[in-house]
């Protein structure tokens, strides 16, 4: 499959994931409230959206998922990107790229 | 703080996943439960409202289905099931999803199992008359190759006639393309049986031998008759029904042989038919051969159509081949007909029908348009399923578009589509079928038992068949907008609208409008045809009947031939019954008719007319009627001109007779009809029998009151036209139950041999003939309500989601300034053109409805402007309520609290 199809096909919700674990790893809950900041609220993902995607992408074994206890905190699950995912995540990157230039281009869209 | 640990367990509910595995899934989803409640409340939101939005926001069906999904082993793992139980499996998911859905829309799913349970349900209850009488073949073996043939006299206003017994004897022998022929008389007849101070009537057919055999049924007991038994010193024998075996003579196994009593002659019972044996619509119990002496035979009574015609068609003969050779028969016959050219004037011709077709003629036209009506007010509920269905679909959209951005396939989301819609038709037609069980008692009550074949109307395997055949068909269809909805939906948009309020796409809104549009139309068209209806038993209500049906009452008696052999036996009888009657407290008059009006005979023929040939307008039947008593008086009936038959024509047997206008008019336009002269047995005018018309009175509907051509009638004294059957008329103040015993009583009194029986008010057979065209009208009314009640609930549903999709919209122009007013009008102006567009096009339908209905209308012509002008202010005066309500509160919208909801 041609890594366009492939991109639109399975939507932007891994890449969105994947980019957040780039520089560390968090929590799911974590990941969600970070994509709704950077997106300035635009894009935002309830637990339905967000957790059958996290175990999909850890059964691919793009992420790891664990769970670690912090001191003065709650034991909670924390996901970090794995080599796999970390191909992943350029593998998408570009794709998503070269599909938004062909989108601007063709479709005359504006950089935000 | 909530226990968000028991609410996640509580809802959640995977499968083939490890306790272990299932806690900790409880154990980080709780988390992020708590983690965004915790921010709620931070940012200001009180703690009962943070927990109620906490709720509100998760799809528990939605996250188990997906959670499951994702937790899937991959495919080709030691347990992943064959691909087809795979495919089970999915559909099962799909089903079980679909049904947690249609739970928790529970307003929803009650809306719309109840639209779906009515329009079905009617649609069943029609359904189920349909196939009972016109689908469902006669039951008999083969009953495909029977067919009846007809005479038919076009011109003379009897297009529908029926055949003779020379007829019978001359098809038996020449028409190759028949196995086998046979007759019975055209309507039943009664005889009298029973011992002497209690005898009864029931009802008794003539038949010829082969009948039996024709219809292809055989007798469980003894034979059917044989040719020597069609004369009549030979014809005291019966084939009984299994009922009146069984209730006459309980069932006796020996009864073959063995004698009864029938109108005071001793009858050999020859056979008994299986149980159940009914031959179209009749009552018949007994049966007796059709005898006839050589006159009754003659090639001058060819046209004497006292029977009807059965035969079944020979092994590989068609239809067509029949026809063909009972034409070139009747067209040989004529050179030695007496009567031929007035038979060419006539149009004669002989029909060949299928004998289930021709039974159900009749009826079929109102049938088929109450089907039309209920497939109709199905359109309606349909779409406005759909419209819901759409509507709930617009507020799924984020979710859909998620699970295909989780990879689900357009198939996947697709059939959940179909999932859901046919799963709720489904429930509808369980629905249905109840609904459809009360409608059968409900038309059961309307008549339904008189049309042809109507006793047979019942609700089977073959009725449930179709309910629930009918509703995955519906569910498919409502599928297919709803499945075209998500699939055409962009999944970024559709994600984006999480967050937003975004509008539904332009193009899903076109579709609803288009619904909600051609509901109204529909709506007019069901609407504007229960008005013509309405409109047409309104005018059939307000006709008289021609006499004055008030306290007024019929009982009818048959009088046997073995003591009753003549006329004058007859007249003795009668005058010393009418003597008592009129002594009788509590009756007013009292008379003797052989012809009652809506006593369902409709017996007519030819009348000869000294110096008058061929009648112009094309009609020369017309009824004839022997009257004994003070007929017109007691009936109501107008003199209008010259004088009514007396006593003293019968004392000096006078030869005379009393016409109706519209037979006078006939013959003798704008002039007196009195003093003319006519004869009663035979085109052929002969002066030695003729009599003298006396008197001219207005006429009588016979058989219906929305008759529009009347036959005319004659009367003549009962002493010159006899007959067996006679209706005893009174009039009288007091009720059937107080008259009826003390009427069986005189007569039984006069002879214990008598019994009368059908005892009823002229009302309530009025009534009875109206039947069809009253329940036709019942249920077009009720049918057109429901439509406007489903339409109304579409329209307002459409508009109000309109105006909830655009809150933030409306809020956003009334904070730059739209005043509430402009914001109203908007609404209400969308409202109106969906109004004039659908009425516009209903219009045109209805139109097109009134023609087509035509037939059976009485008194209306097109479609009248009052009843178009009801229609669209009815409509007009609901749908814009419908539409007010939404636009109101659209025009009352703050625009704080519209943009602070995002």
């Amino acid at each position: 499959m041609a890594p366009l199809d492939h991109a639109r096909k399975n939507g932007s919700a891994e890449l969105l994931i994947l980019a957040q674990l780039e520089t560390r790893s968090r929590h799911g809950y974590e990941i969600a409230s970070e994509i709704e900041r950077r997106s300035g609220g635009s894009v935002s993902f309830q637990p339905a959206s967000l957790y059958p995607v996290l175990y999909r992408m850890e059964r691919q074994g793009w992420i790891a998922g664990r769970w670690v206890e912090k001191q003065g905190q709650r034991r909670r699950r924390y996901y970090r990107l794995t080599a796999l995912g970390r191909a992943e995540l350029a593998a998408q990157r570009s794709s998503w790229s070269e599909f938004l230039t062909g989108l601007r281009q063709t479709a005359g869209l504006q950089d935000a | 703080m909530p226990d968000f640990r028991a609410y996640v367990r509580a809802n959640l509910r995977l499968q083939r996943v490890s306790g272990a595995r299932e806690a900790e899934l409880v154990e980080e989803i709780a988390l992020d439960l708590e983690e965004r409640y915790r921010r709620l409340v931070r940012n200001g939101t009180d703690p009962e409202e943070a927990w109620r939005q906490i709720q509100n926001s998760n799809d528990w069906p939605m996250i188990t289905r997906e959670l499951s999904g994702a937790l899937r082993p991959e495919v080709g793992s030691d347990w992943e099931p064959a691909k087809r139980f795979n495919l089970l499996l999915n559909l099962l998911n799909n089903f079980r999803f679909a049904a947690r859905l249609l739970l928790r829309n529970r307003g929803f799913t009650v809306a719309t199992v109840l639209t779906l349970s009515i329009c079905l349900g009617a649609n069943l209850s029609i359904f189920a008359v349909i196939d009972s009488i016109l689908l469902r073949p006669l039951p008999f073996p083969d009953a495909k190759r029977l067919v009846t043939t007809v005479n038919s006299y076009p011109l003379s206003g009897s297009p529908h006639s029926a055949a003779s017994l020379p007829n019978y004897y001359d098809y038996r022998e020449k028409i190759k393309a028949f196995a086998s022929t046979a007759i019975i008389t055209r309507t039943s007849e009664y005889a009298i049986v029973g011992v002497t101070g209690s005898p009864r009537r029931v009802e008794r057919d003539r038949v010829s031998p082969e009948f039996f055999g024709t219809l292809g049924v055989p007798l469980l007991l003894g034979r059917a008759f044989s040719d020597d038994e069609m004369v009549y010193s030979r014809s005291g024998v019966a084939v009984l029904t299994y009922e009146f075996w069984q209730s006459y003579f309980n069932g006796d196994p020996k009864v073959v042989g063995r004698t009864f009593q029938m109108d005071g002659s001793t009858t050999t019972v020859a056979g008994v038919l299986p149980k159940g044996f009914r031959f179209l619509s009749r009552h018949t119990q007994i049966y007796i051969p059709a005898a006839s002496d050589p006159k009754e035979r003659a090639v001058d009574q060819r046209h004497n159509n006292r029977f009807q015609l059965i035969a079944r068609l020979a092994p590989g003969a068609t239809l067509a081949a029949a026809r063909t050779q009972v034409s070139a028969l009747s067209g040989a016959q004529m050179k030695d007909d007496p009567f031929a050219a007035m038979l060419r004037a006539d149009g004669f011709h002989a029909l060949v029908n299928e004998l289930h077709e021709d039974h159900v003629e009749s009826i079929k036209p109102t049938l088929v348009l109450l089907q039309s009506g209920v497939l109709l007010l199905l359109v309606i509920g349909g779409v406005n399923v759909a419209n819901l269905l759409l509507i709930l679909a617009s507020s799924r959209a984020k979710e859909v578009a998620i699970r295909q951005s989780l990879g689900d396939s357009q198939w996947e989301v697709a059939r959940q589509a179909l999932a859901e819609t046919v799963l709720l038709t489904l429930i509808g037609g369980c629905g249905g079928l109840l609904t459809a069980a009360a409608g059968i008692r409900l038309l059961a009550r309307l008549g339904v038992d008189q049309l042809p074949l109507g006793e047979s109307v019942s609700f089977d395997w073959r009725t449930a068949c179709v309910a629930f055949a009918g509703a995955a068909v519906l569910g498919v269809l409502i599928a297919v907008p709803v499945a075209g909805f998500h699939l055409r939906g962009r999944l970024v948009g559709a994600m984006q609208s999480e967050t937003r309020g975004g509008t539904s796409s332009r193009s899903a809104q076109r579709l609803r409008h288009g619904f909600v549009f051609a509901q109204i139309a529909l709506s007019f068209v069901l609407l504007s045809g229960a008005g013509l209806l309405g409109i047409s038993l309104k005018h059939v209500l307000e006709t008289s009947p021609g006499f004055q049906s008030e306290h007024l009452l019929a009982g009818q008696i048959s009088l046997p031939y073995k003591k009753y052999p003549d006329p004058a036996a007859a007249q003795r009888l009668i005058d010393r019954l009418l003597n008592t009657l009129q002594a009788e407290p509590g009756i007013t008059s009292a008379a003797i008719t052989d012809l009652m009006p809506f006593g369902g005979d409709d017996d007519n023929g030819v009348t000869a007319v000294e110096g008058v040939g061929k009648d112009k307008s094309g009609t020369d039947s017309n009824y004839r009627n022997g009257i004994a008593g003070g007929y017109w008086r007691t009936m109501g009936i107008p003199l209008l001109e010259g004088r009514f038959l007396d006593d003293s024509d019968q004392e000096r047997k006078r030869r005379v007779c009393v016409v109706d206008r519209a037979f006078a008019e006939r013959y003798w336009p704008g002039r007196s009809a009195l003093g003319h002269r006519v004869n009663n047995d035979g085109p052929i005018f002969k002066k030695d029998d003729a009599f003298t018309i006396v008197g001219v009175v207005a006429p009588v509907k016979q058989t219906g009151i929305d008759e529009t051509k009347p036959l005319g009638t004659i009367y003549y004294p009962y002493e010159y036209w006899p007959s067996p059957e006679i209706a005893v008329v009174l009039q009288t103040p007091l009720t059937v139950e107080a008259i009826g015993p003390r009427l069986r009583q005189i007569v039984l009194q006069i002879d214990p041999d008598l019994p009368i029986d059908q005892v009823k008010l002229l009302d309530s057979l009025i009534d009875e003939s109206m039947v069809t065209r009253r329940s036709t009208t019942v249920l077009a009314g009720t049918f057109a309500t429901v439509a406007l009640l489903l339409t109304v609930i579409g329209a307002y549903g459409v508009l109000s989601f309109a105006v909830g999709q655009r809150r933030r919209e409306i809020g956003v122009r009334m904070a730059i300034g739209a005043a509430p007013q402009q914001v109203l009008s908007h609404f209400m102006t969308l409202g109106m053109k969906l109004l004039w567009g659908g009425i516009a096009l209903g219009g045109l339908g209805a139109w097109m409805t009134s023609q087509a209905m035509q037939r059976l209308l009485f008194g209306v012509r097109g479609v009248p402007l009052g009843v178009l002008g009801t229609t669209v202010a009815v409509m007009a005066t609901v749908v814009l309520m419908a539409t007010f309500l939404p636009s109101y509160r659209a025009s009352r919208i703050s625009p704080m609290e519209a943009l602070r909801e995002d």
